[in-house]
């Protein structure tokens, strides 16, 4: 990491996601996100990106979740399949920070949208 | 006498078509504080009223979600049988182009949303009148500038604050301890225009009733998701608090996803414009100073 890192950024990364219906999610660790598997946003879903965060709600089941604004940044970004390598570089690009350091935080924000049923591993045929 | 009623109900203009004489009246008088009185050339809304005392059958029949003769599901956790009356089987759904909606016999209600036309063939109850009336208005506002919130509404020196929470949360007795005019005290209409949003009174009031408010609309100050406590206090809520708080106080809402992303921007858009807090309040008049300093400039 840049000895420039933006102390404000890691601490924003660090907490992605506000999880505000359910206590935290313990059965669906980041260990379950492979770095090179493809993940898109599931279609039953509806959001809204604000200068204050996001909302994601997933349709059918009508639950909330609440990001941050780095947090709407992937889910923008999950609009096509995506690798959490791939999004770990994006927000390499565009904050400060290094590619193994964002993956650290991205990994376990993929596994929360994934036990949250708001993105789906997108099949190997499918990948782009 | 004409068989046309001109209403204004959360900031829409509604035209009422209605043969039957007897019904007319019942709607005129209920909702003579909504009449519009500078009818539109085009309203937002054209509603034909169809009264049938026998049972009704039309070409399309709902799934009810309980059905007379069915078992029936468990009663809401808030269902109070001398407030709210017997459970009668109610279910909406959206079709092609607009929304269907049915309860047990006695209404069935069609929405052509591009049309802006309603049909709707009921008993002669007025309480029907307001179920289709209130469903439509809460389909169709996400669709356009504004939401129809689980709320009672208080005018404080010209501007509205809402204070909104399930049954039983304080609605009602809020409107009560009121110091000033009551809007509603169960039905919040809410529109926006720009940054500003506007609190609109509605006909669907709950077990307070309250007396038709002095004005239609006011400004609205600021939101109010109620906690009863041992002691009156407002905290404001961030953002994500406010749009999760005002989610669980939606009415009416319909299993249509393009609905329901139209209805998570206005509630985004809302907690971001108008300022939510946490009141935590006694039933006492008390209460007022919490709510004054909260809305009270910085």
């Amino acid at each position: 990491m840049g000895s420039n890192a933006n102390p404000d950024l890691l601490l924003c990364l660090w907490s992605l996601m506000t999880i505000l219906e359910r206590p935290p999610i313990v059965d669906n660790t980041d260990s379950a996100i492979a770095d090179d598997q493809y993940y898109l946003r599931n279609p039953r879903t509806a959001w809204q990106l604000m200068d204050e965060g996001g909302m994601i709600l997933n349709l059918p089941a009508q639950e909330l979740t609440a990001t941050n604004t780095t947090g709407g940044l992937i889910w923008e970004e999950l609009a096509a399949p995506r690798t959490a390598r791939q999004l770990s570089d994006a927000l390499a690009r565009e904050f400060e920070v290094t590619p193994d350091a964002a993956l650290a935080t991205v990994r376990p924000f993929l596994a929360t949208l994934l036990a949250r049923g708001l993105i789906s591993p997108v099949p190997s045929a499918a990948r782009p | 006498m004409s068989d046309v009623l001109a209403l204004c109900v959360a900031g829409h203009r509604c035209r009422v078509h209605c043969a039957d004489p007897a019904f007319r009246v019942q709607i005129a008088a209920r909702y003579a504080p909504f009449r519009d009185p500078a009818p539109a050339a085009a309203p937002d809304l054209t509603l034909e009223v169809t009264v049938r005392p026998a049972l009704i059958a039309v070409g399309w029949e709902p799934h009810f979600i309980t059905h007379p003769g069915a078992a029936p599901l468990p009663a809401p956790a808030d269902y109070e049988p001398a407030r709210d009356g017997p459970l009668a089987g109610y279910a909406v759904w959206p079709v092609a182009g607009g929304l269907r909606l049915a309860a047990e016999q006695t209404l069935r209600a069609e929405l052509d949303l591009a049309g802006r036309h309603g049909w709707i063939v009921l008993a002669p109850a007025l309480s029907l009148f307001h179920t289709a009336l209130r469903q439509f208005l809460a389909y169709l506002l996400p669709l356009t500038t504004g939401c129809l919130l689980h709320a009672s509404g208080v005018l404080l020196d010209g501007r509205a604050a809402g204070f909104f929470g399930v049954s039983g949360s304080g609605k009602s007795t809020i409107a009560r301890l009121a110091p000033g005019p009551v809007l509603t005290d169960e039905t919040l209409g809410l529109t926006q225009a720009g940054p500003r949003w506007t609190a609109h009174s509605t006909p669907f009031n709950g077990d307070y009733d309250p007396p038709p408010a002095p004005v239609a609309a006011a400004p609205l100050a600021g939101l109010f998701h109620l906690a009863r406590g041992t002691r009156d206090q407002a905290v404001r809520l961030p953002w994500h608090a406010a749009v999760q708080a005002l989610s669980g106080s939606l009415l009416y809402q319909v299993d249509d996803p393009a609905y329901q992303a139209a209805l998570l921007a206005q509630v985004c858009r809302l907690a971001q414009d108008v300022p939510c807090y946490r009141l935590e309040f006694r039933p006492t008049p008390a209460v007022w100073a919490s709510v004054a300093a909260a809305l009270a400039p910085p």
